[in-house]
């Protein structure tokens, strides 16, 4: 039978209809999975299921029974939990709490502790996790609080289990990990739905797919009679036969962002340490070259990105740009000699969300858009409308608020900024991070394109695939540079890398 | 959100705005400092129910006395404004306002020109609030707690260079430039407090300072890491603050015609609650300084009509109160949208009955 069931469901935003009559139904153990570029559907539909927003319309379906919530606490109470990509853990309380928060055992009006620590130890083995239930979350490693997650809404009678992106922070090895105990949740007849972007962890997981598009159900298929390339032509709405993604999909050699490098050392760097995060860091940079910097999560590409565009101060080292000495203090430095950072966390580094499109495009280079001080508001928005269309934004008009945009639009608003000023040097931490399908392509082609065009580019990821696009890449572990690859030393599979980075 | 935007007040003439005008630029300037919210209804309505409640509300000289106790508050709620549009706040501003009546009264006792004693005050202020952005940027003492610390410290020291209870001003140049002149048929305060507030609607709108002002109170992460000047204009955004206090001081000093470190208790929390009546949020990021000044009439106004009728002032803070929660709740925390989407729900289910 199917546990859960969807019929019609509609939901409308100031001026958007956000899902037009989306029907879906589950079966009962399965792991089901929900696919769709930024702005589809998705995050709507949990949201609608989490009990977070309520439905215009249709009705939703729970082993048979129409249910309808009006809170998050209604959709907890009818056995619906939910794990959203930012964890919602208190970070300095203890694991025991954390799993308990809200519902803590008692015993004479007192906390119960010793049964709360037994409990929490249980629902912890469950998932496979062995932690001291005592120690602050803080204390332990994503993957871990992860589990800690898991093993909460595990522990509310969990009939369905919603998991929004969980693995998007998630370092490779603990991704295997957490699939073993989804499929062992699964089989214990918990029903899931999980929601990425990373189209191999859907077909290794997942038993059946719905694909969002433009707030319908443009396709139900089972992962055992389809290929990853049919789910992300539905998400698309046309073929990528030949492209990039599909090629990437497929596990071919990664087509090149760079054109090859030139011989000129455009920026050195020597022995560059920050705190204990990055480690006596050797490299040079040629002009025109595009370099993958990779790693597992936390190995310190990002650091060192953030080192390179001045977001970081650094403990030791040189750096000679130009083949001149140079010293970041702030990010203006960098900027102000020709580099520009792309931040790996958008919303908290990216942009400002109440200024429109135009604001945030301009931000890095206001000077250039204005006399004494003055902003020349046509010539900024001349500016940002030539931006927008040459990146393909997705805008109503350059004065729409960045925070109502897409994930993949918001980055191409973020590039433009720098595009905008000229950069010679793009430094790109996790670049299509949390991005939809068909604006990753657009990423890397307007990547390629700036490349093309003489500009160099640093790309810190722990998308090995992404890396792989590379004209050459440094392989991080443990802050340090552990291995170099030129693009053509890479197998197709990127087994030669993959064996460096733990 | 904007979706004041589509209902506010100023989309009635939005039919007029779509014929393309030669000083079409000109037009679309002025539209766009000017303050998008119910803000300016709700103030229509208030001298509506003063027009009725009152025969004395809506006098000249009722209104001429109003706006020259409102304009020292409006004055400080403009510089207030851009510390709370950088997320920050300033609670010193009420002090520094004593200590300029206290600086400017001493300098002219002591016979000073008028216009040297005024320059020298408004420097001491500026210092204060130079200060404020310096314990803030350099020190990364919390807004509220750097300018708590300052509160006292300024107050403490105005009591001491003023010694005796309050000083006495008689220069008439002074009182005349601050009260009880008149230019262009407007009192000087008026007209003091109208040129703060286009400056500063021209400068939050147009200028690159005012846009960095935005950016760092949106996003200060993200305002950094593209190399906007955030220390300097933060420190910049205090020593205005504490500049314009200083004015809203001299205007003070001179209708009171003294100086005291007395005066001018409390109107910090006055400046800060019109901004936000105004429509910004204390995260930052947010709000125009035009309605900021409204915000300040808007209080001012509801504080006039209730004595006008007499009531006593205990009950008066209560109603202060309660007015400022609803016309915050109508203004930034989308109470209008959430007002009006019950209704189209109430509505909306009555007429799917009838159909059905």
């Amino acid at each position: 039978m199917d546990e859960l069931q969807l019929e019609g469901i509609t939901k409308g935003y100031l001026g958007v209809q956000a899902l037009k009559g989306v029907s879906l139904s589950v079966k009962r153990g399965s792991i089901h999975a929900l696919a769709g570029q930024n702005g589809a559907g998705k995050s709507t539909l949990v949201k609608i299921l989490s009990g977070a927003e309520t439905p215009d319309g249709g009705t939703i379906r729970l082993g048979g029974e129409v249910v309808r919530f009006r809170e998050p606490n209604d959709a907890q109470a009818a056995g619906i939990q939910t794990i959203y990509q930012e964890l919602s853990l208190v970070p300095s309380l203890s694991v025991a709490e954390n799993i308990f928060l809200g519902r803590l055992p008692r015993k004479g009006g007192r906390v119960d502790w010793r049964r709360m620590h037994a409990e929490a130890r249980t629902a912890l083995a469950r998932v496979g996790f062995d932690l001291d239930v005592r120690r602050p979350v803080a204390s332990f490693s994503v993957a871990e609080q992860q589990a800690v997650e898991l093993a909460k809404a595990l522990h509310k009678d969990a009939r369905i289990l919603l998991l929004d992106e969980p693995t998007s922070t998630l370092p490779a090895p603990d991704v295997e990990k957490l699939f073993a105990v989804l499929r062992r949740v699964a089989a214990e007849g918990v029903t899931l739905l999980y929601i990425s972007h990373r189209m191999d962890e859907l077909y290794s997981l997942c038993d059946s797919v719905t694909v969002l598009r433009d707030g319908i159900a443009a396709a139900h298929m089972t992962t055992a009679d389809s290929r990853p390339a049919d789910v992300v032509t539905a998400m698309v709405g046309q073929s990528l036969e030949g492209s990039i993604a599909e090629a990437a999909l497929r596990g071919e050699r990664s087509p090149r962002l760079g054109a090859g490098r030139s011989d000129e050392v455009l920026l050195s760097v020597r022995g560059l340490s920050a705190d204990d995060k990055v480690a006596d860091v050797d490299f040079d940079l040629y002009r025109g070259e595009v370099l993958g910097i990779t790693g597992l999560i936390g190995s310190g590409q990002s650091e060192l990105a953030g080192l390179l565009a001045g977001a970081r101060r650094s403990s030791d080292g040189r750096m000679r740009l130009d083949d001149k000495q140079v010293a970041f203090s702030a990010p203006r430095d960098a900027i102000r000699r020709g580099i520009g950072l792309l931040p790996q966390d958008r919303k908290a580094e990216g942009f400002i969300p109440e200024l429109g499109v135009a604001a945030n495009i301009s931000l890095a280079s206001l000077p250039m858009f204005s006399r004494l001080s003055v902003i020349d508001g046509r010539k900024e928005k001349k500016a940002a409308q030539e931006m927008v269309q040459r990146m393909g934004m997705k805008v109503s008009s350059v004065n729409q608020p960045m925070k109502t945009l897409s994930g993949g639009t918001q980055q191409k608003g973020i590039l433009a900024r720098w595009l905008v000023r000229d950069a010679r040097i793009l430094v790109c931490d996790e670049p299509t991070r949390g991005v939809d399908v068909g604006a990753k392509e657009d990423m890397y082609e307007l990547l390629r394109d700036f490349a093309r065009g003489g500009g160099t580019v640093v790309i810190a990821s722990s998308e090995i695939s992404e890396a792989m696009m590379c004209d050459r890449v440094l392989v991080m572990a443990r802050g340090r540079v552990v291995a170099e690859f030129d693009h053509d030393d890479i197998d197709p599979h990127g087994q030669a890398i993959l064996q460096r980075l733990a | 959100m904007s979706n004041n935007t589509l209902t506010g007040p100023e989309s009635t003439d939005a039919p007029v705005a779509t014929a393309p005008a030669p000083r079409s630029a000109v037009r679309d300037a002025v539209r766009r400092i000017l303050p998008k919210s119910y803000l300016l209804l709700v103030l229509i309505a208030i001298i509506i129910i003063g027009y009725y409640a009152s025969a004395d509300f809506l006098t000249l000289r009722n209104a001429e006395n109003v706006i020259a106790a409102a304009s020292i508050v409006a004055v400080l709620a403009v510089g207030q404004f851009f510390v709370i549009l950088t997320g920050g706040i300033d609670l010193s501003v009420g002090s520094i306002l004593a200590m300029s009546t206290v600086i400017a009264a001493l300098t002219l006792q002591a016979g000073m020109a008028a216009g040297l004693s005024i320059a020298f005050t408004l420097f001491c202020c500026g210092i204060a609030g130079l200060i404020n952005g310096l314990l803030v940027v350099w020190l990364r003492i919390p807004p509220f707690i750097a300018t708590l610390a300052m509160m006292s410290a300024v107050k403490g020291f105005s009591y001491i260079i003023q010694s005796t209870s309050l000083i006495q001003i008689t220069n008439n140049t002074f009182i005349d430039l601050f009260a009880r002149g008149t230019t262009l048929g407007l009192q000087n305060p008026t007209l003091i407090f109208l040129v703060v507030m286009i400056i500063a609607a021209l400068v939050a709108k147009f200028t690159t300072f005012g846009r960095s002002l935005y950016a760092i109170g949106g996003n200060p992460e993200a305002a950094r890491l593209s190399g906007l000047p955030v220390g300097r204009n933060l420190i910049i955004t205090y020593t205005l603050s504490g500049l314009l206090a200083g004015l809203a001081g001299l205007i003070a000093a001179a209708q009171l015609r003294q100086g005291s470190s007395l005066i001018g208790v409390g109107y910090e929390l006055d400046a800060i609650a019109a901004v936000v009546v105004g429509g910004a949020s204390l995260m930052g990021g947010k709000g125009d300084p035009i309605s900021a000044v409204i915000g300040v009439f808007v209080l001012a106004t509801i504080i006039n009509i209730m004595n006008l009728v007499g009531i006593s002032s205990e009950p008066q803070l209560v109603i202060k109160g309660a007015v400022i929660v609803i016309a915050v709740f109508l203004s930034s925390a989308g109470g209008v949208q959430r007002i009006s989407g019950f209704f189209r729900k109430v509505f909306g289910r009555r007429t799917a009955r009838v159909a059905g």
